[in-house]
């Protein structure tokens, strides 16, 4: 189906769109519960209904791995106004408006993809421990495992698995590249909660520095400073170009620069 | 065609043009979003909405919203 010529051919075999669909709706969780929504919508309820993607569950995914249909999001009848949602995910029944997924949801990935995770399995969840044999090394001050630690697990081959993340050709390019903005946006909102922390940085008078002359617009409204471990950030960029700088005052300038790709295969 | 999440972020479409492998190149800020369960008033169903609403003919619907997501290479 990716395999759809770009000039925009549409030459699906519907049979196999069929024989997917019915594949999700007998396997997805998350499926299930929007067919739920289908039944009730065919049995012409009038009242108000919403659907709440869960966040967090309760239960370690891991200990009891039974695949609940229940833990995944919730379906509510009746009135939906004066639900607080914390932060799950509510589906109105009729809403103009777009609701947008953190990209820290549990959903956010299998609901992109349903054809990687025909189960609808889990994404990132921030409540992964790290291994108690990191856990006793004294060095480690994070507790609990990373995004890009959990994406870049996720991707593994490995033998209990039919490795769909690495066989969906161009649809794995379309992971790898979401996965990563995932990553940094989550950095991006971690730097973001965590202003105090890196303005007391004496990066604060670089930032002067970096700055200066820098149009009215950029004071309008509140600064978020990125510290100079963003990488891509302004910061980061200013830190290499002054390190390579430093490189070529003590060995000269280069004459060459040279570029290496490896093609593993 | 299958996903529940429209996912947003400008897409590089003319780099795909034969030559070489394909690329998948997006700019600018990438979100998932995800409507409401039914589509409003004269809309087709997308995403979530293929699941729910007029699921008898899901198959035409599901075919003709292919392109709308961002896969489509």
């Amino acid at each position: 189906m990716v395999a759809c010529k770009s000039d925009g051919e549409k030459n699906f075999d519907d049979t196999l769109i069929q024989d997917l669909t019915q594949m999700i709706d007998e396997n997805n969780r998350l499926a299930k519960n929007f067919r739920k929504v289908r039944d009730l919508v065919e049995q012409n309820v009038t009242s108000d209904f919403c659907l709440r993607l869960l966040r967090n569950r309760s239960k370690d995914p891991r200990m009891h791995n039974i695949l609940e249909v229940d833990e995944v999001a919730v379906l509510i009848v009746g009135d939906t106004d004066n639900i607080k949602y914390e932060r799950d995910i509510i589906v109105r029944k009729e809403s103009s408006h777009l609701e947008r997924l953190h990209e820290t949801h549990t959903s956010f990935i299998p609901l992109q993809y349903s054809l990687i995770f025909p189960y609808g399995e889990d994404g990132f969840s921030e409540n992964i421990k790290i291994s108690e044999k990191e856990e006793a090394n004294p060095d480690r001050t994070r507790t609990k495992v990373a995004i890009r630690e959990f994406i870049a697990f996720r991707i593994q081959e490995r033998s209990v698995e039919f490795g769909n993340i690495v066989n969906s050709k161009i649809l794995f390019q379309q992971y790898s590249v979401d996965t990563y903005t995932m990553i940094e946006s989550q950095r991006l909102s971690y730097i973001r909660a965590n202003q105090d922390t890196i303005r007391c940085d004496i990066l604060h008078g670089l930032q002067d520095a970096v700055t200066r002359g820098e149009t009215n617009t950029s004071f309008i409204g509140q600064r978020v400073i990125l510290p100079g471990s963003f990488t891509g950030g302004m910061r980061y960029m200013f830190n290499n170009c002054q390190d390579a700088m430093a490189v070529c005052k003590r060995y000269g300038y280069p004459n060459l620069f040279i570029t290496i790709t490896c093609n593993s295969n | 065609m299958f996903s529940f999440t429209s996912m947003g972020g400008k897409m590089e479409r003319c780099i795909n043009d034969g030559g070489g492998p394909p690329q998948f190149i997006i700019t600018g800020q990438n979100y998932h979003r995800i409507g409401s369960l039914l589509p409003q008033q004269g809309h087709r169903p997308k995403f979530a909405q293929l699941y729910t609403y007029d699921t008898s003919n899901e198959l035409s619907n599901r075919v003709s919203n292919f392109g709308l997501g961002i896969l489509y290479l």
